[in-house]
């Protein structure tokens, strides 16, 4: 039953990171999308923000 | 099998086929059942395989479907919340229902829905509507399960 829940963790993972990645578009006019923002990779999660002064 | 399970296994198979009656959107016992499954077997591979069985075998009757998948893993996921709660309440009855929203509306979004966060937010909206049944049914299941097993317990004393 622990692989079960094991699964299920992983399973859970994988949802909250196609949520996470999932890239954020804009509908134009004429039906064509501009990227606002392109989809997430897994090493984005551990890259440093960089401070704007 | 002591006989309390078997209780517990023949109410199961019985609540899990009251899918096939007509009913609104939603206000199905799926979730109030797994839910009871986690919390009510002491065997765990009980509480996950045996609502399970009986789903696989409902959904036989009443026709698979794309989400099936995902109805079963959020089934499961609900199964294993029902082991660590340890109790049927409203509160628990409710974070089933948000976890049951959460896993099969992931399902649609994958299957049918841009790989966008527009997608992602869009479909849970249009979602949103059916989760209100959803609660109800939920909330309405989970304590006819649970009150009408204590009774036929509480009848069956002289078994136990």
């Amino acid at each position: 039953m622990d692989i079960l829940i094991l699964i299920i963790i992983l399973l859970w993972i994988w949802i909250a990171y196609e949520m996470w990645k999932a890239p954020l578009l804009r509908e134009n006019p004429d039906g064509s999308w501009t990227t606002i923002k392109e989809s997430r990779k897994i090493m984005d999660f551990f890259k440093k923000k960089s401070k704007i002064k | 099998m002591k006989n309390q399970e078997k209780l517990l296994a023949i109410f199961v198979i019985i609540a899990t086929f009251l899918r096939l009656i007509p009913h609104p959107l939603n206000f199905t016992p799926i979730t109030s059942l797994a839910l009871f499954s986690g919390v009510m077997f002491s065997r765990k591979w009980m509480s996950v395989g045996i609502p399970l069985v009986a789903m696989i075998l409902s959904d036989m009757v009443l026709g698979f479907y794309s989400i099936s998948l995902w109805v079963y893993i959020a089934f499961i996921s609900i199964t294993i919340f029902g082991w660590f709660i340890n109790k049927m309440n409203i509160n628990s009855i409710l974070l089933s229902s948000i976890i049951f929203f959460i896993v099969s509306n992931f399902g649609v979004w994958v299957l049918g829905y841009p790989h966008t966060i527009e997608g992602l937010l869009l479909c849970y909206t249009m979602a949103i509507p059916f989760f209100g049944y959803s609660i109800i049914g939920d909330l309405f299941w989970g304590m006819t399960i649970k009150y009408s097993f204590k009774f036929i317990q509480n009848k069956l004393t002289w078994i136990f």
